[in-house]
């Protein structure tokens, strides 16, 4: 039984001490790490999870659900009675069986389609609300009004980290998704758990680089001079908050050091870069944030997101639905390349790869584009002890209303927590008055995806 | 099974299902509402003696009389210097100055510390804190918080109010008349505070909004008005009716409806969002300007009780639900005059002395700030889930002495800093630590982190940076000529903007965190903040290494010092009375003298010899700004 209320709530600076005073002859760092791993409530097939989020609503009747009858009925009229110019919209792209499964998939995501038999499609996804805000908030947070912790906290609350030179929960996010970072905080629960927003470009990290006048060899002895000061302030003291503090200057100083070696792809072989279409020297593209998150999971961090996009020019296609094909040809390759990577390097059984989206997309639209859909949609599992190859629910011929199995976002949370060892029933957090879960009060894990 | 939830009902549902089931078969309301001692009136009791002598008030025997129940002792007061720190971080948020510490070290008047006191509660620095605290209660913010998040720079007049109110001591219960009424004060008597009244609705006004069209999911934005006022002024969650009756606390239905129609009947001001661009019914002040202030609906028919939303769907109407008041505190609603919203009477309601839920909750908020901790810890929620609190009969003596004292902040202040207890020292004894882990009993001082506000505002006003006063409107762009913003749930405000002010004055935005704020554990401005969480991370760290932020003030700092004194010696000690208000030892003074003239040695030879002794100086002032004295208070 976890008891990790007790442990890690309040405002203790996530130090387990409801005593704030050290034993008297501890020293600051006797303290058990915040971050420090710990063990889930039953054997784990998952220990990290790398998740995509492809933002705007990824329509998945030209992806992953192909429907033949939209193309027999493309141009006709959705609704005869209706006087708005709604009509049926076929797939541009061509779908075919794959791999030894045979599932369908179009040429939308030739790479991705590539890697089939590691899939394991949900085609009955199905959630709330169908704006992008609420729809997002709810795809990490279980809640779709109010904010609560994203699932990275969760994780990360759940079962610490690996590293704890690393945060434990990171997102790839160029440009911030809809809800903004609503979506990765870690709300009430202990800070220590919030995601760390990495974002490509010149300062990956806010004040990861050393001030130019100000670096390593300089810095190392200001903050061993930092260390007496506080050493003595500590001293006379033996309080665990102090300690902590102290002890998170080193954690930063690490961090600083080694951080940048996982964005640092120089040890990374031509063959690998290529897999990934990164060119060396790229520290951008979506194929080097999917190579650095690789590099992350190998390291220790939890829960790693990528952000597709960001809040504008995304998914969201309500019209020209064509326009998708130079989104999926910016996160198609990296997406099957850190499939097959993770499976040459024996990390995919315990790594869980996620691909969502907050909504899928409606079988018609106007001006040849498609509208919101929340009542069916397609996300996808990898790896950490989900079916290799399979289809699990099925949408109706239009891909408008769930066939069978229906998949409720809570569902989904649950199955990731019960793959990384967690009942979602029982991690819970207390807080004003009533013990909160990322599933709120439903959620039922999916067996029918569990390998 | 299937979960699927009407969208309309929207995620509070969800939230309030939950809380519903989650206590489900625990706990029969009705057969404790009657009981609990949070709904009994309040009932001031004689202070007990004290026969050690050791308190100075009534304050100081309630508290005495708890711990030698319990085998404990009070702690010794603390020392001078520390003492002076502590109580100005508790009133201003700033360190004190040198010449401050010097002042009251020499004055050997009895009174001396209250005079400190005094002069503190004086100060205009003391609103700018204290203000903060309310507008961590009143959930305030600079944007409108739906998909846009559009910006609303009318936002600030509310903030300048609010610390204006408290450096005026404006009495508690006229403070929330004028925020939950203040236009309806203005109609009646346009010649009395009439624009500051107006702006004081913007604690309503300031309500989060929702998706993404003009005036879509009101119930939602209602919900978010009656929680703050709830949580914040009374306590309670009061939210969790919204589709059902509390399954925890004696809130039906009919209650939460009651209070839904008061703002079902009053117009809110609308910043624009995606569809629906217009800002509108925005009040014009008395004097010109703008505020985002609300009124009672101009039509009439739209002034009325509401029905109860059955399971918290606003499209499926159940019964009537007149405007009224909470019945486990008041059971007779007070008559509305014909056409209006009925706010004034809930203000009058919230206000009234007689409502033990408002003033025990500020009673034991104010007691938090000073102390940490509230003699309730669970500070917003005094229903059935919170806590008990810890010292009953105290809680109840300040409740009463408060209203007595005409709701005076600054009377219940003097009384809580000058007793023995809040000047305790902070030391632990090994018997305390092993009979009162969570020290609930204070037999010390409890040793506190600073919140972000006084960290920023401390290192600026130290290194000589800090700028006075408020910085006014923020620089916001300027609505177009059709009082139109582009923003939209793909492209929202998304600015943050930067000044030397105190941090109560930088933006606030709600989908999104000032960087500052987001790392260093700033409130929530979309929901009511009862207590700052004060955890540490490492990405604090990176910013104490590596920021312009530190460098910049630490060089200010390190030019400070330089034009006090050549003597490097002097120059240490003036930094130890700056940042931790007190004069280095001599061993301080040599390891940190040693320390420049190594740094600046190792400083590489190509930078100009003078370069190299500032950069070193500099350094050790980043290091005084980060060390953990300069940002716990003893």
């Amino acid at each position: 039984m976890l008891k990790r209320t007790a442990a890690m709530g309040g405002a203790c600076a996530g130090y387990g001490l409801s005593n704030r005073l050290l034993p008297v002859l501890a020293s600051p760092s006797s303290e058990p790490h915040p971050l420090a791993a710990r063990p889930p409530h039953y054997a784990p097939k998952a220990k990290r999870v790398i998740m995509f989020f492809l933002t705007g609503g990824m329509s998945h009747v030209d992806s992953f659900d192909p429907k033949p009858e939209l193309t027999k009925r493309d141009g006709q009229p959705y609704n005869k009675s209706s006087r708005d110019k709604q009509v049926f919209v076929g797939s541009p792209w061509a779908h075919k069986p794959r791999g030894q499964s045979g599932m369908e998939i179009t040429d939308l995501f030739p790479h991705v389609a590539g890697v089939a038999d590691d899939l394991c499609l949900i085609r009955s996804m199905h959630g709330d609300h169908s704006d992008h805000f609420e729809a997002t908030l709810h795809m990490h947070t279980g809640s779709n009004g109010v904010a609560w912790p994203g699932m990275g906290a969760w994780v990360s609350y759940g079962i610490g980290s690996e590293n704890n030179n690393l945060p434990s929960h990171v997102v790839f996010a160029e440009r911030k998704p809809y809800a903004g970072a609503q979506v990765w905080d870690s709300n009430f629960l202990p800070a220590y758990h919030q995601g760390v927003r990495l974002k490509p470009g010149n300062e990956i990290i806010p004040h990861l680089t050393p001030q130019k006048d100000n670096p390593w060899s300089l810095q190392q002895a200001e903050l061993a001079m930092l260390k007496r000061v506080n050493q003595r302030h500590f001293e006379s003291r033996r309080d665990g908050e102090l300690a902590a503090r102290m002890l998170s200057f080193e954690t930063a100083a690490n961090l600083q050091r080694l951080a940048p070696q996982h964005f640092d792809l120089k040890d990374e072989s031509d063959r690998t870069l290529e897999m990934y279409g990164v060119k060396r020297g790229d520290m951008r593209s979506f194929g080097w944030q999917t190579l650095a998150a690789r590099r992350m999971a190998e390291n220790g961090v939890r829960f790693i997101e990528l952000v597709d996009t960001g809040s504008s020019g995304n998914w969201d296609r309500h019209s020209r639905i064509e326009g998708n094909a130079g989104l999926a040809k910016k996160v198609d390759q990296p997406i099957a390349a850190l499939i097959k990577d993770l499976k040459e390097r024996g990390m995919l059984e315990d790594t869980l790869v996620i691909c969502a989206s907050e909504f899928g997309r409606t079988g018609y639209g106007a001006s040849h584009g498609r509208n919101h859909h929340a009542k069916a949609f397609t996300c996808w599992l990898a790896g950490g002890g989900v079916k290799a190859g399979h289809v699990h629910g099925a949408t109706d011929d239009f891909g408008l209303t769930i066939a069978k199995d229906p998949v409720h976002v809570h569902d989904f949370h649950a199955t990731i927590l019960h793959l990384l060892g967690l009942d979602h029933e029982k991690l819970t957090f207390h807080h004003e008055g009533r013990n909160f879960r990322l599933t709120n009060i439903f959620g039922n894990v999916v067996d029918g995806v569990l390998a | 099974m299937s979960y699927q939830i009407d969208k309309r009902i929207g995620a509070g549902a969800a939230t309030w299902f939950a809380a519903a089931l989650v206590g489900a078969g625990a706990f029969t309301a009705q057969a404790e509402e009657s009981t609990h001692w949070a709904f009994q009136p309040v009932q001031p009791t004689e202070a007990p003696a004290d026969e050690t002598g050791w308190a100075v008030n009534e304050i100081d025997r309630f508290v005495v009389a708890r711990l030698h129940e319990k085998g404990l002792k009070p702690n010794p007061p603390a020392d001078r210097r520390v003492l002076i720190r502590r109580v100005c971080f508790d009133l201003t948020g700033l360190p004190p100055t040198p010449a401050q510490v010097n002042a009251f070290l020499s004055d050997k008047s009895p009174d001396a510390f209250e005079k400190v006191v005094d002069e503190l509660l004086a100060s205009r620095h003391y609103g700018e804190r204290w203000g903060r605290h309310w507008l961590d209660l009143a959930r305030y913010a600079d944007t409108s918080g739906d998909g846009a998040d559009a910006p609303v720079p009318e936002a600030h007049h509310y903030r300048d109010y609010v610390i204006d109110c408290f450096n005026a001591d404006m009495p508690y219960d006229r403070f929330i008349r004028e925020q939950i009424a203040g236009d309806i004060l203005a109609k009646q008597d346009p010649d009395t505070r009439a624009r500051e009244r107006i702006i004081a609705t913007s604690y309503v006004g300031l309500t989060r909004r929702f998706n993404n069209g003009e005036y879509r999911d009101m119930h939602l934005v209602i919900e978010n008005t009656l929680s703050t006022i709830g949580k914040g002024m009374l306590g309670m969650s009061i939210g969790c009716a919204r589709c059902h009756d509390h399954k925890y606390d004696p809130i039906s239905m009919q209650d939460y409806y009651g209070l839904y129609g008061y703002f079902e009947s009053t117009q809110y001001p609308h910043a624009g969002t995606e569809s629906g661009r217009m800002r509108k019914n925005f009040t014009e002040l008395p004097g010109g300007g703008l505020a985002y202030a609300v009124f009672d609906k101009k039509d009439k028919k739209h002034i009325r009780d509401t029905r109860i939303h059955t399971g918290g769907n606003p499209g499926s109407h159940g019964a009537p639900a007149p405007r009224g008041f909470l019945d486990v505190i008041t059971e007779q609603n007070a008559e509305i005059p014909e056409g209006e919203s009925g706010r004034l009477q809930l203000a009058e309601w919230l206000a009234s002395p007689h409502n033990q839920l408002t003033t025990r909750v500020m009673a034991n908020r104010i007691w938090q700030y000073h102390f940490g901790r509230g003699l309730v810890k669970t500070s917003s929620s005094f229903g059935l889930q919170g806590e008990e609190p810890s010292h009953p009969q105290l809680l109840d003596w300040l409740a009463d002495r408060f209203v007595k004292d005409g709701w005076s902040f600054k009377k219940m202040h003097k009384r809580i800093l000058l007793s023995q207890t809040w000047r305790q020292s902070s030391d632990v004894s090994e018997t305390a630590a092993a009979k009162d882990p969570d020290n609930k009993l204070l037999s010390h001082y409890p040793r506190r982190r600073l919140e972000a506000e006084p960290i920023r505002d401390s290192v600026l006003f130290v290194s000589g940076r800090l700028k006075e006063g408020s910085p006014g409107a923020h620089p916001f762009p300027k609505p177009n000529s059709k009082n139109e913003y582009p923003y939209t749930q793909h492209n929202p405000f998304a600015k943050d903007y930067d000044h030397e002010h105190r941090t109560v004055y930088l933006p606030s935005r709600r989908l999104g965190k000032h960087p500052y704020m987001e790392t260093f554990n700033g409130p929530d401005p979309n929901e009511c903040t009862a207590r700052r969480n004060v955890s540490t991370v490492p990405l604090q760290s990176l910013f104490w290494m590596n920021s312009d932020f530190l460098k910049n003030n630490a060089r200010s700092l390190a030019d400070r010092l330089a034009r006090h004194s050549d003597n490097p010696a002097k120059r240490i000690e003036l930094g130890y009375e700056l940042a931790y208000a007190r004069k280095p030892s001599k061993e301080e003074t040599k390891a940190l003298a040693d320390y420049v003239a190594a740094h600046a040695k190792r400083i590489p030879g190509d930078v100009k010899p003078e370069d190299r002794e500032t950069r070193a100086w500099t350094s050790l002032c980043r290091i005084l700004l980060s060390g953990n004295e300069f940002i716990y208070v003893d």
